[in-house]
């Protein structure tokens, strides 16, 4: 009898979901096949077919590929290698914690703060207090090193984006694969001591298999969270110089605000979500076929 | 002790939470339900240069109106045009009260996203009429935002551009600024000037992307090398000598003689730089003056004023411009006339006075929004403002470049796909400037940029 | 000729090499826990400053509440910390409830088709990834139908809508983790399916409920794109209000600092607080897959 009320449990969650996230986006892709600018009421809205896919895609001679492509290709360059780096200095990191030296956790806890901070309040006190050329630390060390100061943000744009990036992200990294370390059994650990195992083994060919696991969850929830990344970059680069540091979703936004143009706006959301849904697929399949169970 | 504690903390949480609350929604909703007699709240936002923040800071102290609540919102420039833009074209009311210049004010009163005016005007009684004095006000400043004879807007304070030097500078080097300079003796003067070594930067001009922010300098150069963006047949003409000389002069000054940190000099950096005495030469809006010689001001006294740069075109190579404040259609009446009672205060004479009670050398005063003001002795003893009515006499925003053209507008093109193309526009440069595409490929992409907008938005037949 | 080394000498050299080997340990790991906290720990410095010792890098100085006292006094500070403040503890509260009876229903209930646990499971699990910006523009133009577009409610109900998702994904494996024969045990003796939930799946999944709420405050506080675009000066949050801070430069460090550690103080201090439910939370993913 009770069972067949179980779907009351479920069903506001699903409402609120859908209606805030599913609905809209389904509304989205309606409005990416209108002719569609709200600056211009004087032209009215009129259906376009894949008119707004075709003004990002088409090539229409191979020497100039459409901007959409390097938006493209920044996105993953920026999520990719802010993951990779992330995972890399989060194992380093965590092997380094993974220690019973007094005052770890206080350390542990240092490191930790960074994936705490806000975005735009970590992007505006690195791009004022610290990268400034003038007044910021980068500016002042460079000067008493004896080396011109560059203006980071706008010569190497997308660096200093991924260095922000794995900065904020690299505390979760560490924070989840310290626990999967810390959760091999001391057996384990006394065993490979006793068979003579050297350091680099232990580590590399026999933990970090065991690892697998957590460093894709890690991976997973920084993937789904780093591509949606707005406010940083917003506050550093704007996207620029040009749109040399525009990810996907700032292209969007600036379509949206600037443009003021629905349509395309609305295509670019769609073909974002599309490409972020077939890179965890990917992603997931992959990871899985790696892990050591 | 470990229960007690987790019941201390649930409590606060609570607590915090039922205040934030009930608080948050009176905050919010309140404004929803304005029933006469209740209190109006207006919702008014202003750009982040000096002026504006200055009315802010006024108003904050000395607005007072029976029954009515006004909060302010200072935006950095970008956001605020494209929040407001957004919000006037989709019908929403998140601010009473719009915040703009005469770009937006043609599209948006024809578009029926602004209050005529005209019926508030009628409305007021005769001494207010005869208070404010409608006719004092600058009759280009409110012509260009007006439509068919009716104000859709009041404009707050006008700006052209000029030149702007540091007079101790120059004579440390012996340099003379001619009255009339062109663009390629700026250039010389400014590398003269430069001199990284010392902290001497030789000119300093906006870097930040935005149609607004760089796009303005920038295409007043663009007009003064003699080039134009379409041909009377909406051609994109940008891929001519004309247009890359403005490029490269453009170019030129910033990397060989200007701020380090290019890209992220929006006006208030520029000033900054200005006011410390380390830059040679600005060049900016005249609004940006008074703050030269306020007293903060490292250079006070210092700043010599000439007329903006020309080069192939010998006048008329400013730009123009004005920030002015119009009313939410969508808005209540109540909140209607509380903003218009608002703008009509903000651009009185009496507002005037009490700018300059706040600062005497001007700086907070609101220029070339009121013939009135240049009469007023404290202000036109100061330094600039006899440059900047010569500039502004000077300027003709219907005849923006050398050849014809099908638009109108001098440092921007007055059709509303401008906002983003001009912005890109200005982000190509910005690529350009730093040495990450050729000038070729910005040109290009520009030009293809141009053409595609004159297609899409039906201008080209 | 080496005279063979008594068992204490011995001991002793492995005492001293294990403590230089710990010092050295403790030096790199401090060395790299401050630097890599340094930006924070700077701003934390730099809000004691007045403006004019903050314009050049430096950490001698001396200390005043002079910046606290300005920015304290901004009467809108107090609005965008009540606006923060209430977004989490609403946001937080509300999908909790509705995500853990959605969790606990995905794991024991028995739905008319067998596979529509896993389905609708997955189905949350793919909200998580969409980008707020490809709903923006459909949303806001809700909002102004129903006059949502400046209240915090508005920005609430995006809230909930964002992050129950996550929610129901934290807590599918921590009720996972419950037995099911005690679910079963429970039936027989005829619990209903809410007195199960209340009394049975919440106290056993509280960590995991703790852990969950934790993270999505933290997510809520920290969240910028919806409260940027949904939001008028009067509603906005407090990440709206940092990125305003971005065109003003060399002038107001010291503001930008101490308005900057009051911003980001109670996340941090809640995440720091909370590590450890954190780990287990997230963990506890890791190893079901």
């Amino acid at each position: 009898m009770k069972k067949k009320h179980d779907w009351v449990f479920v069903l506001p969650a699903i409402l609120v979901v859908a209606v805030m996230t599913q609905v809209p986006f389904i509304l989205t892709i309606v409005y990416s096949t209108l002719r569609w600018n709200l600056a211009r009421p004087d032209m009215p809205i009129k259906f376009a077919g894949i008119d707004n896919y075709l003004y990002f895609m088409r090539i229409e001679n191979w020497k100039e590929i459409p901007e959409f492509y390097s938006i493209v290709w920044q996105t993953v360059m920026i999520t990719g290698l802010t993951l990779a780096i992330c995972t890399i200095t989060g194992f380093l990191m965590s092997l380094l914690l993974d220690t019973t030296v007094p005052g770890v956790n206080f350390a542990r806890t240092l490191i930790l703060g960074p994936f705490f901070v806000m975005s735009t309040a970590s992007g505006v006190i690195w791009k004022t207090t610290i990268l400034n050329t003038t007044f910021g630390w980068y500016g002042v060390i460079a000067k008493a090193l004896g080396f011109t100061s560059v203006d980071l943000l706008s010569y190497y744009p997308i660096p200093v984006i991924i260095f922000l990036f794995v900065w904020q992200w690299m505390p979760f990294f560490v924070l989840v694969i310290l626990a999967g370390l810390q959760g091999i059994s001391f057996d384990l650990i006394d065993s490979m001591r006793i068979d003579g195992v050297n350091w680099f083994q232990a580590t590399f060919l026999i933990k970090l298999p065991m690892i697998t696991n957590h460093i894709r969850v890690a991976v997973m929830l920084g993937l789904i969270f780093i591509v949606k990344e707005f406010g940083l970059i917003l506050v550093t680069t704007a996207g620029g110089p040009g749109t040399r540091s525009y990810t996907l979703p700032y292209a969007v936004y600036m379509e949206v605000f600037n443009a003021s143009n629905v349509g395309r706006a609305s295509a670019l959301a769609t073909m974002t979500v599309a490409m972020t849904l077939i890179a965890v697929n990917m992603l997931y399949r992959s990871l899985k076929k790696r892990s050591a169970i | 002790m470990k229960r007690f504690s987790a019941v201390i903390v649930s409590v606060t949480c609570a607590a915090l939470f039922v205040l934030s609350g009930t608080q948050a929604f009176a905050g919010g909703a309140g404004e929803a339900k304005s029933a006469a007699g209740a209190p109006v709240v207006i919702n008014v936002a202003f750009a982040n240069n000096p002026i504006s923040q200055a009315l802010e800071k006024i108003a904050k102290e000395k607005y007072k109106a029976p029954g009515v609540t006004v909060n302010f919102a200072v935006l950095p420039e970008n956001d605020l045009r494209q929040k407001l833009t957004t919000e006037a074209s989709t019908g929403g009311t998140t601010y009473d009260m719009f915040y703009f210049g005469p770009y937006e004010a043609n599209n948006w009163a024809r578009n029926g996203w602004l209050e005529n005016l005209d019926p508030y005007f009628k409305a007021l009684p005769a001494d207010k009429a005869a208070w404010y004095d409608k006719a004092d006000l600058i009759q280009g400043m409110l012509g260009s935002v007006s439509l068919n004879g009716s104000p859709y807007a009041l404009p707050f304070y006008g700006e052209s551009s000029f030149i702007m030097y540091n007079k101790e500078l120059f004579a440390a080097k012996g340099l003379t600024m001619p009255d009339a300079p062109t663009w390629d003796q700026i250039y010389e003067l400014a590398k003269k000037i430069n001199d990284p070594a010392k902290g001497i930067v030789g000119m300093t001009m906006r870097g930040a992307p935005g149609w607004g922010m760089s796009g303005a300098p920038f295409v007043t150069i663009v007009n003064a090398f003699g080039g134009r963006f379409y041909d009377m047949n909406w051609n994109a003409t940008v891929d001519t000598p004309e247009q890359r000389g403005a490029w490269q002069m453009y170019k030129k000054i910033l990397r060989e003689a200007g701020q380090k940190d290019i890209l992220s000099y929006t006006y208030n950096e520029c000033i900054a730089l200005m006011q410390s005495g380390n830059c040679g030469i600005y060049y900016d809006a005249t609004s940006i003056a008074p703050p030269l010689e306020s007293a903060g001001s490292a250079v006070k006294g210092k700043v010599g004023y000439v007329l903006p740069p020309h080069q192939k075109m010998t006048t008329n190579t400013a730009w123009l411009w004005n920030w002015s404040m119009g009313i939410n259609p969508k808005s209540t009446a109540a909140k209607k006339q509380a903003v218009f009672d608002f703008m009509l205060w903000a651009t009185s004479k009496d507002y005037v006075k009490m700018s300059l009670e706040l600062d005497p050398t001007g700086s907070s005063t609101p220029p070339a929004s009121r013939s009135s003001t240049y009469k007023l002795p404290a202000y036109a003893s100061a330094p600039y403002a006899t440059m900047t009515l010569k500039t502004l006499e000077s300027t003709d925003f219907t005849k923006p470049t050398l050849e014809p053209v099908p638009y109108v507008g001098l440092q921007y093109i007055a059709i509303p796909e401008f906002a983003d193309a001009g912005t890109k526009m200005t982000q190509y440069l910005a690529d350009y400037v730093v040495d990450k595409i050729t000038l070729d490929e910005a040109i290009k992409k520009t030009n293809d940029l141009f053409n595609q907008v004159a297609k899409d938005g039906g201008y080209k037949k | 000729m080496n005279r063979t080394r008594t068992i204490q000498e011995v001991q002793r050299s492995m005492r001293l090499k294990k403590i230089f080997r710990v010092s050295v340990m403790s030096a790199i790991i401090y060395a790299a826990a401050i630097i890599y906290f340094f930006p924070i720990l700077y701003m934390f410095l730099s809000g004691f400053k007045s403006e004019f010792q903050a314009v050049r890098p430096s950490f001698v100085f001396k200390p005043t509440l002079e910046t606290y006292g300005k920015v304290l006094s901004d009467p809108n500070m107090y609005g965008y910390l009540r606006n923060s403040f209430f977004q989490v503890f609403a946001g937080t509260l509300i999908s909790l409830v509705l995500g853990m009876p959605a969790a606990f229903v995905l794991v024991f209930g028995k739905f008319r088709k067998r596979e529509s646990n896993e389905k609708i499971y997955m189905w949350f699990i793919t909200t998580i990834l969409l980008p707020p910006v490809a709903v923006l523009i459909p949303l806001y133009t809700w909002y102004q139908t129903f006059n949502l577009n400046r209240t915090p409610l508005g920005l609430l109900i995006a809230y909930i809508g964002f992050h129950v998702p996550i929610v129901v994904w934290m807590l599918y494996s921590f009720v996972s983790d419950i037995p099911v024969e005690i679910m079963e045990a429970s039936e027989i003796d005829g619990c209903t399916r809410m007195q199960q939930l209340l009394f049975m799946a919440v106290p056993l999944a509280r960590t995991g409920i703790i852990a969950s709420g934790l993270l999505v405050a933290v997510f809520i506080w920290n969240e910028f794109f919806l409260g940027f675009n949904l939001t008028s000066n009067v509603t906005a949050t407090l990440p709206v209000y940092m990125a305003r801070f971005r065109e003003q430069q060399g002038m107001f460090i010291a503001q930008l600092s101490a308005s900057s550690t009051i911003a980001i103080l109670p996340a941090v201090v809640l995440g720091w607080m909370t590590q450890k439910s954190l780990v287990k939370g997230l963990t506890m993913g890791a190893v079901k897959g």
